[in-house]
Protein backbone atom coordinates (compact mmCIF):
# COMPACT_ATOMS: atom_id res chain seq x y z
CA UNK A 1 0.00 0.00 0.00
CA UNK A 2 1.78 3.19 -0.74
CA UNK A 3 0.23 6.13 1.67
CA UNK A 4 -0.90 9.63 -0.31
CA UNK A 5 2.18 12.02 -0.46
CA UNK A 6 2.79 15.56 -0.30
CA UNK A 7 6.69 15.81 -1.95
CA UNK A 8 6.98 19.18 -3.31
CA UNK A 9 9.50 19.25 -6.58
CA UNK A 10 13.44 17.56 -5.90
CA UNK A 11 14.47 21.60 -6.35
CA UNK A 12 12.85 23.15 -3.30
CA UNK A 13 14.44 23.21 0.05
CA UNK A 14 12.56 20.96 3.03
CA UNK A 15 12.54 23.00 6.19
CA UNK A 16 12.36 20.59 9.65
CA UNK A 17 10.64 21.56 13.21
CA UNK A 18 12.52 19.88 16.29
CA UNK A 19 9.66 17.63 16.48
CA UNK A 20 10.89 15.73 13.14
CA UNK A 21 14.83 16.03 14.22
CA UNK A 22 13.78 14.34 17.03
CA UNK A 23 11.36 11.65 15.19
CA UNK A 24 14.56 11.46 13.02
CA UNK A 25 17.17 10.89 15.76
CA UNK A 26 14.47 8.72 17.81
CA UNK A 27 14.66 6.14 14.55
CA UNK A 28 18.40 6.19 14.99
CA UNK A 29 18.84 6.33 11.36
CA UNK A 30 18.68 10.19 10.20
CA UNK A 31 21.61 10.29 8.28
CA UNK A 32 20.97 7.63 6.54
CA UNK A 33 17.23 8.36 5.85
CA UNK A 34 18.08 11.88 5.02
CA UNK A 35 20.89 11.00 2.42
CA UNK A 36 18.54 8.94 0.95
CA UNK A 37 16.05 11.63 0.10
CA UNK A 38 18.89 13.63 -0.71
CA UNK A 39 17.39 17.24 -0.46
CA UNK A 40 18.21 20.56 1.14
CA UNK A 41 17.46 20.61 4.48
CA UNK A 42 17.07 22.85 6.60
CA UNK A 43 16.77 23.55 10.32
CA UNK A 44 16.13 26.87 11.55
CA UNK A 45 18.22 28.87 13.98
CA UNK A 46 15.35 28.73 16.81
CA UNK A 47 14.73 25.09 16.23
CA UNK A 48 18.69 24.11 17.14
CA UNK A 49 18.06 26.90 20.35
CA UNK A 50 15.18 24.82 21.15
CA UNK A 51 16.81 21.61 20.85
CA UNK A 52 20.31 23.36 23.16
CA UNK A 53 17.67 24.63 25.47
CA UNK A 54 15.90 20.99 25.92
CA UNK A 55 19.21 19.51 26.76
CA UNK A 56 18.86 20.36 30.12
CA UNK A 57 16.24 17.73 30.41
CA UNK A 58 18.48 15.08 29.22
CA UNK A 59 18.25 14.73 25.23
CA UNK A 60 20.60 15.50 23.10
CA UNK A 61 19.34 16.13 20.26
CA UNK A 62 21.09 19.25 19.27
CA UNK A 63 24.72 16.83 19.22
CA UNK A 64 22.87 14.53 16.69
CA UNK A 65 21.92 17.39 14.85
CA UNK A 66 25.53 19.03 14.96
CA UNK A 67 26.63 15.63 13.21
CA UNK A 68 24.18 15.74 10.52
CA UNK A 69 25.47 19.58 10.01
CA UNK A 70 29.07 18.00 9.79
CA UNK A 71 28.14 15.68 7.39
CA UNK A 72 26.60 18.22 5.15
CA UNK A 73 23.32 16.34 5.18
CA UNK A 74 21.27 19.28 6.78
CA UNK A 75 22.15 22.88 6.93
CA UNK A 76 21.09 26.06 9.78
CA UNK A 77 19.76 28.88 8.45
CA UNK A 78 18.43 31.84 10.67
CA UNK A 79 15.40 33.50 9.32
CA UNK A 80 15.35 36.95 7.22
CA UNK A 81 12.69 38.10 4.99
CA UNK A 82 10.85 35.75 6.89
CA UNK A 83 10.56 38.15 9.99
CA UNK A 84 7.34 39.45 9.54
CA UNK A 85 5.33 36.33 9.64
CA UNK A 86 7.41 35.26 12.41
CA UNK A 87 6.70 37.43 13.94
CA UNK A 88 2.36 37.14 13.83
CA UNK A 89 3.61 33.53 14.90
CA UNK A 90 4.75 34.10 17.56
CA UNK A 91 3.53 37.29 19.47
CA UNK A 92 -0.43 37.52 20.48
CA UNK A 93 -2.97 35.36 21.80
CA UNK A 94 -2.01 32.28 22.48
CA UNK A 95 -4.43 29.91 20.24
CA UNK A 96 -2.92 31.89 17.23
CA UNK A 97 0.75 31.75 18.14
CA UNK A 98 3.46 28.99 18.51
CA UNK A 99 7.02 28.48 20.15
CA UNK A 100 9.76 30.06 18.04
CA UNK A 101 10.97 27.23 16.62
CA UNK A 102 7.63 26.11 15.04
CA UNK A 103 6.81 29.83 14.19
CA UNK A 104 10.49 30.03 12.35
CA UNK A 105 10.02 26.55 10.44
CA UNK A 106 6.97 27.92 9.04
CA UNK A 107 8.66 31.53 8.20
CA UNK A 108 11.36 30.23 7.09
CA UNK A 109 9.67 27.82 4.46
CA UNK A 110 7.69 30.75 3.15
CA UNK A 111 10.69 32.70 2.64
CA UNK A 112 12.91 30.05 0.96
CA UNK A 113 9.67 29.10 -0.93
CA UNK A 114 10.29 25.50 0.72
CA UNK A 115 7.61 23.03 2.39
CA UNK A 116 7.84 22.58 5.80
CA UNK A 117 7.87 19.73 8.11
CA UNK A 118 5.29 19.90 10.97
CA UNK A 119 3.24 17.22 12.93
CA UNK A 120 1.50 19.55 15.12
CA UNK A 121 -2.15 20.01 14.38
CA UNK A 122 -2.22 23.59 15.70
CA UNK A 123 0.91 24.25 13.87
CA UNK A 124 -0.13 23.11 10.36
CA UNK A 125 -3.56 24.77 10.82
CA UNK A 126 -1.85 28.22 11.69
CA UNK A 127 0.60 27.39 8.56
CA UNK A 128 -2.53 26.75 6.17
CA UNK A 129 -4.25 30.12 7.83
CA UNK A 130 -0.88 32.60 7.82
CA UNK A 131 1.63 30.63 4.60
CA UNK A 132 -0.97 28.93 2.71
CA UNK A 133 1.32 28.63 -0.33
CA UNK A 134 3.71 26.64 1.81
CA UNK A 135 3.93 23.11 1.31
CA UNK A 136 3.16 21.06 4.02
CA UNK A 137 4.93 17.42 4.75
CA UNK A 138 4.55 15.00 7.90
CA UNK A 139 7.37 13.66 9.50
CA UNK A 140 6.29 9.95 8.80
CA UNK A 141 6.51 11.01 4.85
CA UNK A 142 10.30 11.27 5.54
CA UNK A 143 10.14 7.92 6.27
CA UNK A 144 7.91 6.15 3.71
CA UNK A 145 9.28 7.80 0.48
CA UNK A 146 10.28 4.78 -1.83
CA UNK A 147 13.83 6.03 -1.80
CA UNK A 148 14.04 5.33 1.77
CA UNK A 149 12.44 1.88 1.87
CA UNK A 150 15.43 1.07 -0.62
CA UNK A 151 17.92 2.53 1.80
CA UNK A 152 17.08 0.82 4.86
CA UNK A 153 16.00 -2.29 2.92
CA UNK A 154 14.71 -4.94 5.85
CA UNK A 155 15.78 -2.42 8.70
CA UNK A 156 12.93 -0.20 7.80
CA UNK A 157 10.09 -1.58 10.34
CA UNK A 158 12.83 -1.31 12.84
CA UNK A 159 13.37 2.01 11.77
CA UNK A 160 9.83 3.37 11.96
CA UNK A 161 9.42 1.59 15.47
CA UNK A 162 12.00 2.98 17.17
CA UNK A 163 10.51 6.63 15.91
CA UNK A 164 7.26 5.66 17.45
CA UNK A 165 8.75 4.42 20.72
CA UNK A 166 11.84 5.92 21.86
CA UNK A 167 10.26 9.79 20.03
CA UNK A 168 6.54 8.71 19.78
CA UNK A 169 6.38 10.15 16.37
CA UNK A 170 2.95 11.37 15.99
CA UNK A 171 1.31 10.18 12.73
CA UNK A 172 -1.45 11.44 10.45
CA UNK A 173 -4.54 9.48 10.43
CA UNK A 174 -3.80 8.91 6.31
CA UNK A 175 -0.13 7.06 7.17
CA UNK A 176 -1.87 4.40 9.92
CA UNK A 177 -2.75 1.54 7.44
CA UNK A 178 1.05 1.81 6.25
CA UNK A 179 1.84 1.93 9.77
CA UNK A 180 0.04 -1.17 10.37
CA UNK A 181 1.26 -2.94 7.44
CA UNK A 182 4.97 -2.02 8.00
CA UNK A 183 4.90 -3.21 11.22
CA UNK A 184 2.31 -5.25 11.94
CA UNK A 185 -0.69 -4.95 14.06
CA UNK A 186 1.58 -6.60 17.68
CA UNK A 187 4.10 -4.52 17.17
CA UNK A 188 1.96 -1.24 16.29
CA UNK A 189 -0.38 -2.03 19.74
CA UNK A 190 2.96 -1.15 21.77
CA UNK A 191 2.93 2.14 20.05
CA UNK A 192 1.22 4.67 22.42
CA UNK A 193 1.14 7.73 19.60
CA UNK A 194 -0.64 5.51 17.80
CA UNK A 195 -4.77 5.28 18.70
CA UNK A 196 -6.09 1.96 19.41
CA UNK A 197 -8.75 2.44 16.49
CA UNK A 198 -5.75 0.78 14.70
CA UNK A 199 -7.00 -2.58 15.53
CA UNK A 200 -9.99 -2.06 12.99
CA UNK A 201 -7.36 -1.14 10.28
CA UNK B 1 -1.37 48.52 10.30
CA UNK B 2 0.62 48.03 13.54
CA UNK B 3 2.66 44.91 13.68
CA UNK B 4 2.10 42.73 16.53
CA UNK B 5 4.45 43.98 18.22
CA UNK B 6 3.74 47.27 18.00
CA UNK B 7 0.29 46.82 19.34
CA UNK B 8 1.65 45.47 22.68
CA UNK B 9 1.51 47.75 25.44
CA UNK B 10 5.39 49.17 25.64
CA UNK B 11 5.14 49.36 29.68
CA UNK B 12 4.05 45.42 29.59
CA UNK B 13 6.67 44.39 27.18
CA UNK B 14 8.90 46.30 29.00
CA UNK B 15 8.10 44.67 32.60
CA UNK B 16 7.98 41.26 31.10
CA UNK B 17 11.45 41.36 29.65
CA UNK B 18 12.51 42.90 33.27
CA UNK B 19 11.20 39.91 34.96
CA UNK B 20 12.79 37.31 32.31
CA UNK B 21 15.96 39.43 32.77
CA UNK B 22 16.25 38.74 36.49
CA UNK B 23 15.41 35.57 35.96
CA UNK B 24 17.99 34.65 33.94
CA UNK B 25 20.06 36.62 37.28
CA UNK B 26 21.67 39.06 34.61
CA UNK B 27 22.28 42.66 35.17
CA UNK B 28 21.06 45.56 32.90
CA UNK B 29 24.67 46.21 32.15
CA UNK B 30 25.01 42.57 30.75
CA UNK B 31 21.74 42.32 29.29
CA UNK B 32 22.23 45.80 27.00
CA UNK B 33 25.93 44.92 26.34
CA UNK B 34 25.12 41.27 24.98
CA UNK B 35 22.54 42.75 22.67
CA UNK B 36 24.61 46.00 21.71
CA UNK B 37 22.88 48.82 23.05
CA UNK B 38 23.45 50.89 26.00
CA UNK B 39 22.52 50.16 29.11
CA UNK B 40 20.06 53.83 29.12
CA UNK B 41 18.72 52.11 26.23
CA UNK B 42 17.55 48.65 28.15
CA UNK B 43 16.32 50.88 30.98
CA UNK B 44 14.11 52.78 28.64
CA UNK B 45 12.97 48.93 26.89
CA UNK B 46 12.17 47.95 30.38
CA UNK B 47 10.60 50.92 31.86
CA UNK B 48 8.14 51.31 28.47
CA UNK B 49 9.89 54.55 27.40
CA UNK B 50 11.23 53.08 24.42
CA UNK B 51 9.47 50.32 21.84
CA UNK B 52 11.86 47.13 21.53
CA UNK B 53 12.87 46.44 18.01
CA UNK B 54 12.14 42.71 16.61
CA UNK B 55 15.62 41.67 16.28
CA UNK B 56 16.01 43.14 19.66
CA UNK B 57 13.67 41.45 21.01
CA UNK B 58 15.07 37.87 19.43
CA UNK B 59 18.24 38.76 21.13
CA UNK B 60 17.20 39.26 24.51
CA UNK B 61 14.75 35.81 24.42
CA UNK B 62 18.05 34.13 23.51
CA UNK B 63 20.30 35.81 26.05
CA UNK B 64 17.41 35.25 28.69
CA UNK B 65 16.92 31.35 27.47
CA UNK B 66 13.33 32.11 26.74
CA UNK B 67 11.22 32.06 23.21
CA UNK B 68 9.48 35.34 22.01
CA UNK B 69 6.23 33.45 21.89
CA UNK B 70 6.68 32.53 25.69
CA UNK B 71 7.36 36.35 26.47
CA UNK B 72 4.76 37.84 24.82
CA UNK B 73 1.98 35.45 23.73
CA UNK B 74 -0.73 37.49 25.80
CA UNK B 75 -2.11 35.30 28.03
CA UNK B 76 1.69 34.17 29.19
CA UNK B 77 1.72 34.87 32.70
CA UNK B 78 5.08 36.55 34.52
CA UNK B 79 4.66 35.53 38.16
CA UNK B 80 7.61 37.28 40.15
CA UNK B 81 8.45 35.57 43.15
CA UNK B 82 11.72 35.18 42.49
CA UNK B 83 12.73 38.30 44.10
CA UNK B 84 10.96 38.09 47.52
CA UNK B 85 12.81 34.80 48.39
CA UNK B 86 15.92 36.30 47.33
CA UNK B 87 15.95 38.83 50.12
CA UNK B 88 15.02 36.15 52.84
CA UNK B 89 17.72 35.48 54.89
CA UNK B 90 18.58 31.96 53.56
CA UNK B 91 20.30 28.81 55.03
CA UNK B 92 20.71 27.17 51.57
CA UNK B 93 20.42 29.43 48.89
CA UNK B 94 21.38 27.56 46.02
CA UNK B 95 18.99 24.61 47.09
CA UNK B 96 16.18 27.70 47.79
CA UNK B 97 16.79 29.60 44.50
CA UNK B 98 16.31 26.55 42.34
CA UNK B 99 12.98 25.32 44.97
CA UNK B 100 12.07 28.99 44.49
CA UNK B 101 11.93 29.08 40.63
CA UNK B 102 9.91 25.55 40.75
CA UNK B 103 7.43 27.13 42.82
CA UNK B 104 7.64 30.42 40.11
CA UNK B 105 7.07 27.98 37.10
CA UNK B 106 4.86 25.88 38.51
CA UNK B 107 2.33 28.34 39.25
CA UNK B 108 3.04 30.76 36.67
CA UNK B 109 2.41 27.00 34.42
CA UNK B 110 -1.18 26.46 36.21
CA UNK B 111 -2.59 30.32 36.09
CA UNK B 112 -2.00 30.27 32.44
CA UNK B 113 -3.31 26.94 31.72
CA UNK B 114 -6.58 27.47 33.66
CA UNK B 115 -6.76 31.00 32.33
CA UNK B 116 -7.01 29.24 28.85
CA UNK B 117 -9.01 26.64 29.72
CA UNK B 118 -11.35 28.88 31.56
CA UNK B 119 -11.24 27.56 34.55
CA UNK B 120 -12.40 29.79 38.01
CA UNK B 121 -10.47 28.80 41.17
CA UNK B 122 -12.88 29.61 43.92
CA UNK B 123 -10.48 31.32 46.40
CA UNK B 124 -11.79 31.72 50.02
CA UNK B 125 -8.57 32.89 52.21
CA UNK B 126 -9.41 33.33 55.37
CA UNK B 127 -9.76 36.75 57.45
CA UNK B 128 -6.09 38.17 57.66
CA UNK B 129 -4.81 38.05 61.81
CA UNK B 130 -1.71 40.42 61.81
CA UNK B 131 0.69 38.77 64.52
CA UNK B 132 -0.48 41.07 67.57
CA UNK B 133 2.34 42.10 70.55
CA UNK B 134 2.35 39.36 72.99
CA UNK B 135 2.30 35.27 73.19
CA UNK B 136 2.72 34.45 69.54
CA UNK B 137 2.40 31.14 70.51
CA UNK B 138 -1.07 31.77 72.31
CA UNK B 139 -2.24 33.66 69.43
CA UNK B 140 -1.44 30.99 66.75
CA UNK B 141 -2.88 28.37 69.03
CA UNK B 142 -6.57 30.66 68.64
CA UNK B 143 -6.04 31.43 64.90
CA UNK B 144 -5.42 27.92 64.19
CA UNK B 145 -8.76 26.75 66.12
CA UNK B 146 -10.31 30.10 64.80
CA UNK B 147 -9.33 28.44 61.18
CA UNK B 148 -10.43 25.23 62.13
CA UNK B 149 -14.04 26.69 62.59
CA UNK B 150 -14.19 29.05 59.78
CA UNK B 151 -13.42 26.01 57.44
CA UNK B 152 -16.37 23.57 59.24
CA UNK B 153 -13.24 21.26 60.65
CA UNK B 154 -14.56 21.56 64.64
CA UNK B 155 -11.66 20.04 66.34
CA UNK B 156 -11.49 16.64 64.42
CA UNK B 157 -7.80 15.29 63.05
CA UNK B 158 -7.44 15.94 59.62
CA UNK B 159 -6.33 13.16 57.63
CA UNK B 160 -5.38 15.26 54.39
CA UNK B 161 -4.83 19.08 54.71
CA UNK B 162 -3.21 19.86 51.35
CA UNK B 163 -6.96 18.88 49.94
CA UNK B 164 -8.38 21.08 52.43
CA UNK B 165 -5.66 24.16 51.69
CA UNK B 166 -6.45 23.63 48.07
CA UNK B 167 -10.14 23.04 47.91
CA UNK B 168 -11.63 24.89 50.65
CA UNK B 169 -9.35 27.71 50.63
CA UNK B 170 -8.25 27.33 46.90
CA UNK B 171 -4.39 27.65 47.07
CA UNK B 172 -1.98 26.25 44.83
CA UNK B 173 -0.42 23.57 46.58
CA UNK B 174 2.26 21.84 44.57
CA UNK B 175 3.98 18.49 46.03
CA UNK B 176 7.57 17.88 44.33
CA UNK B 177 10.88 16.23 45.31
CA UNK B 178 13.07 18.98 46.66
CA UNK B 179 16.60 18.76 48.45
CA UNK B 180 16.17 17.07 51.79
CA UNK B 181 16.69 20.47 53.79
CA UNK B 182 14.03 22.24 52.72
CA UNK B 183 10.20 21.40 53.65
CA UNK B 184 8.13 23.92 51.96
CA UNK B 185 8.44 27.50 50.41
CA UNK B 186 4.68 29.81 50.74
CA UNK B 187 4.35 32.80 48.81
CA UNK B 188 1.74 35.27 48.54
CA UNK B 189 1.01 37.36 44.81
CA UNK B 190 -1.89 39.75 43.83
CA UNK B 191 -1.26 38.09 40.41
CA UNK B 192 -1.43 34.71 40.96
CA UNK B 193 -2.55 34.19 44.92
CA UNK B 194 -1.69 32.02 47.81
CA UNK B 195 0.97 29.23 46.57
CA UNK B 196 3.01 26.72 48.18
CA UNK B 197 5.48 24.01 47.44
CA UNK B 198 5.83 21.28 49.70
CA UNK B 199 8.77 18.35 49.57
CA UNK B 200 7.26 14.91 48.28
CA UNK B 201 11.09 13.13 49.81
CA UNK B 202 9.61 14.04 53.30
CA UNK B 203 7.39 11.70 54.36
CA UNK B 204 3.64 12.21 54.57
CA UNK B 205 3.39 13.53 58.34
CA UNK B 206 6.31 15.92 58.12
CA UNK B 207 4.87 17.27 54.44
CA UNK B 208 1.35 17.56 56.33
CA UNK B 209 2.97 19.72 58.83
CA UNK B 210 4.92 21.56 56.34
CA UNK B 211 1.41 22.42 54.89
CA UNK B 212 -0.19 23.48 57.87
CA UNK B 213 2.63 25.59 58.90
CA UNK B 214 2.60 27.68 55.06
CA UNK B 215 -1.28 27.94 55.56
CA UNK B 216 -0.17 29.70 58.86
CA UNK B 217 1.72 32.26 56.98
CA UNK B 218 -1.24 32.43 54.87
CA UNK B 219 -2.98 33.62 57.98
CA UNK B 220 -0.71 36.76 58.71
CA UNK B 221 -0.10 37.54 55.11
CA UNK B 222 3.20 37.47 54.75
CA UNK B 223 4.27 37.55 51.19
CA UNK B 224 6.96 34.70 51.24
CA UNK B 225 8.56 32.12 53.47
CA UNK B 226 11.36 29.39 53.59
CA UNK B 227 10.73 26.75 55.94
CA UNK B 228 13.65 24.67 55.70
CA UNK B 229 15.74 22.46 58.12
CA UNK B 230 17.81 25.01 60.04
CA UNK B 231 14.48 27.60 59.90
CA UNK B 232 15.16 27.83 64.06
CA UNK B 233 11.59 29.70 66.07
CA UNK B 234 14.50 33.14 65.70
CA UNK B 235 11.52 35.25 64.39
CA UNK B 236 8.15 36.12 65.48
CA UNK B 237 6.69 35.06 62.40
CA UNK B 238 8.41 31.69 62.59
CA UNK B 239 7.60 30.77 66.12
CA UNK B 240 3.87 31.78 65.45
CA UNK B 241 3.73 29.41 62.31
CA UNK B 242 5.44 26.53 64.13
CA UNK B 243 2.83 26.88 66.99
CA UNK B 244 -0.10 27.14 64.34
CA UNK B 245 0.45 24.08 62.28
CA UNK B 246 1.28 22.10 65.79
CA UNK B 247 -2.23 23.21 66.87
CA UNK B 248 -4.00 22.98 63.89
CA UNK B 249 -2.47 19.36 63.34
CA UNK B 250 -3.18 18.16 66.72
CA UNK B 251 -5.93 20.66 68.58
CA UNK B 252 -5.11 20.23 72.46
CA UNK B 253 -8.40 19.07 73.22
CA UNK B 254 -8.59 16.42 70.63
CA UNK B 255 -5.37 15.49 71.15
CA UNK B 256 -5.67 15.14 74.94
CA UNK B 257 -8.78 13.14 74.73
CA UNK B 258 -7.41 10.47 71.89
CA UNK B 259 -4.07 10.36 74.37
CA UNK B 260 -5.98 9.56 77.08
CA UNK B 261 -7.86 7.27 75.06
CA UNK B 262 -5.43 4.86 73.22
CA UNK B 263 -2.87 5.15 76.39
CA UNK B 264 -5.40 3.94 79.25
CA UNK B 265 -4.47 1.50 81.52
CA UNK B 266 -0.38 2.29 80.60
CA UNK B 267 2.18 3.97 82.76
CA UNK B 268 4.28 4.56 80.22
CA UNK B 269 4.45 6.29 76.79
CA UNK B 270 4.60 2.83 74.53
CA UNK B 271 5.85 3.03 70.98
CA UNK B 272 2.69 1.70 69.95
CA UNK B 273 1.05 4.45 71.52
CA UNK B 274 3.11 7.35 69.66
CA UNK B 275 2.65 5.36 65.82
CA UNK B 276 -1.22 5.11 66.86
CA UNK B 277 -1.60 8.55 67.76
CA UNK B 278 0.45 10.28 64.69
CA UNK B 279 -1.19 8.16 62.36
CA UNK B 280 -4.64 9.58 63.72
CA UNK B 281 -3.33 13.20 63.48
CA UNK B 282 -1.62 12.41 60.07
CA UNK B 283 1.62 14.25 61.22
CA UNK B 284 5.34 12.96 62.17
CA UNK B 285 5.96 10.73 65.09
CA UNK B 286 8.51 13.53 66.62
CA UNK B 287 6.24 15.78 66.22
CA UNK B 288 3.28 14.20 67.69
CA UNK B 289 5.76 13.34 70.94
CA UNK B 290 6.70 17.22 71.18
CA UNK B 291 3.33 18.35 71.20
CA UNK B 292 2.57 15.69 73.85
CA UNK B 293 5.49 17.17 76.03
CA UNK B 294 4.00 20.90 75.21
CA UNK B 295 0.59 19.94 76.53
CA UNK B 296 2.50 18.36 79.54
CA UNK B 297 1.14 14.93 78.84
CA UNK B 298 4.52 13.73 79.38
CA UNK B 299 7.96 14.63 80.31
CA UNK B 300 10.61 17.09 78.46
CA UNK B 301 12.80 15.31 76.54
CA UNK B 302 10.22 11.90 75.62
CA UNK B 303 11.16 12.25 72.16
CA UNK B 304 14.93 12.33 73.19
CA UNK B 305 14.34 9.20 75.52
CA UNK B 306 12.96 7.28 71.90
CA UNK B 307 15.80 8.46 69.55
CA UNK B 308 18.60 7.28 72.47
CA UNK B 309 16.86 3.86 73.15
CA UNK B 310 17.08 2.48 69.71
CA UNK B 311 14.31 5.03 68.40
CA UNK B 312 11.21 4.21 66.24
CA UNK B 313 11.26 2.54 63.17
CA UNK B 314 9.19 2.25 59.89
CA UNK B 315 9.50 -1.46 60.65
CA UNK B 316 7.33 -0.71 64.07
CA UNK B 317 5.50 1.37 62.26
CA UNK B 318 4.45 -0.98 60.06
CA UNK B 319 3.74 -3.73 62.39
CA UNK B 320 1.14 -1.55 64.40
CA UNK B 321 -0.79 -0.34 61.48
CA UNK B 322 -0.68 -2.97 59.26
CA UNK B 323 -2.90 -2.38 56.62
CA UNK B 324 -3.92 0.92 58.16
CA UNK B 325 -0.85 2.61 56.05
CA UNK B 326 -2.33 3.89 53.30
CA UNK B 327 0.08 4.80 50.04
CA UNK B 328 1.28 8.26 49.70
CA UNK B 329 -0.16 9.26 46.80
CA UNK B 330 1.09 12.88 46.45
CA UNK B 331 4.95 11.59 46.70
CA UNK B 332 3.44 8.87 43.81
CA UNK B 333 2.05 11.86 42.05
CA UNK B 334 5.57 13.53 42.28
CA UNK B 335 7.06 10.94 40.64
CA UNK B 336 5.82 11.81 37.32
CA UNK B 337 7.34 14.81 35.31
CA UNK B 338 4.48 16.85 36.16
CA UNK B 339 1.97 16.30 38.11
CA UNK B 340 -1.33 14.66 37.07
CA UNK B 341 -3.46 17.88 37.36
CA UNK B 342 -0.75 19.89 35.44
CA UNK B 343 -0.81 17.20 33.38
CA UNK B 344 -4.66 17.03 32.28
CA UNK B 345 -4.78 20.45 32.13
CA UNK B 346 -1.85 20.58 29.30
CA UNK B 347 -3.80 17.69 27.24
CA UNK B 348 -6.85 19.59 27.20
CA UNK B 349 -4.73 22.86 26.07
CA UNK B 350 -3.31 20.95 23.46
CA UNK B 351 -6.35 18.60 22.74
CA UNK B 352 -8.30 22.19 21.91
CA UNK B 353 -5.31 23.53 19.91
CA UNK B 354 -4.88 26.46 22.29
CA UNK B 355 -0.82 25.52 23.21
CA UNK B 356 0.78 23.95 20.54
CA UNK B 357 3.56 20.87 21.41
CA UNK B 358 6.39 23.32 21.23
CA UNK B 359 4.62 26.38 23.79
CA UNK B 360 3.82 23.52 26.43
CA UNK B 361 7.05 22.15 26.43
CA UNK B 362 8.41 25.49 27.46
CA UNK B 363 5.71 26.34 29.70
CA UNK B 364 6.43 23.08 31.29
CA UNK B 365 10.14 23.07 31.32
CA UNK B 366 10.36 19.45 29.97
CA UNK B 367 11.71 18.19 26.09
CA UNK B 368 9.45 17.18 23.38
CA UNK B 369 9.67 13.36 24.41
CA UNK B 370 8.72 14.14 27.55
CA UNK B 371 5.74 15.73 26.99
CA UNK B 372 4.55 13.56 24.31
CA UNK B 373 4.43 10.92 27.16
CA UNK B 374 2.21 12.77 29.03
CA UNK B 375 -0.04 13.77 26.15
CA UNK B 376 -0.34 10.45 24.61
CA UNK B 377 -0.81 8.52 28.07
CA UNK B 378 -3.53 11.36 29.30
CA UNK B 379 -5.56 10.21 25.99
CA UNK B 380 -5.85 6.90 27.55
CA UNK B 381 -9.29 6.83 25.19
CA UNK B 382 -7.86 7.27 22.40
CA UNK B 383 -10.18 7.91 19.53
CA UNK B 384 -12.76 6.04 21.28
CA UNK B 385 -13.13 9.32 23.62
CA UNK B 386 -15.85 10.82 21.50
CA UNK B 387 -18.14 7.67 22.52
CA UNK B 388 -16.83 8.46 26.43
CA UNK B 389 -19.82 9.55 29.07
CA UNK B 390 -20.23 13.41 28.75
CA UNK B 391 -19.74 15.79 31.45
CA UNK B 392 -22.72 17.55 32.78
CA UNK B 393 -21.03 20.05 34.71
Amino acid sequence: MTPPSSWPDASVPIILDASAVINLNGSGAASAILSALGRDFIVPQDVYDELKRGATSGRRDFEALDDLFGEKIIRRQDIGAGYDLFETLTIGPSALTLDDGEAATIALAFELNGAAVIDESKGRRLALQLASGVPLLASVELFCHPVVENALGGKMADVVFNALQQARMQVLPSHHAWIVKLLGLERALLCHSLPRSIRQL
Amino acid sequence: MNSPLESMNPRDVGERLRIAREEAKLKQAQAAESIGVARTTLIAIEQGQRRVRMDELRSLARVYGKSVNALLRHEAVHADLLPRFRKLGMSYPDAVERAAALLNDLTRAEVELENLLGIQRKINYPPERPILAGDVRVQAEQDALELRQWLGLGQAPIQDVISILELQLGMRVFVRKLPAEISGLFAFDEATGACMLLNANHRRGRRNLSAAHEAGHLVTRQPAEVLDRHMAEETREERYAHAFSRSFMMPARTLKEQFKEISAGSKRLSRQHVILLAHIFSVSREALVRRLEELKLVRPGAWEWFESNGKITDDQEREVLGERLAPDDRAADAKGVVGARLALLAAAAWRQELLSEGQLAELLKIGRVELRRILQDTDMEGSNGDDAPELLA
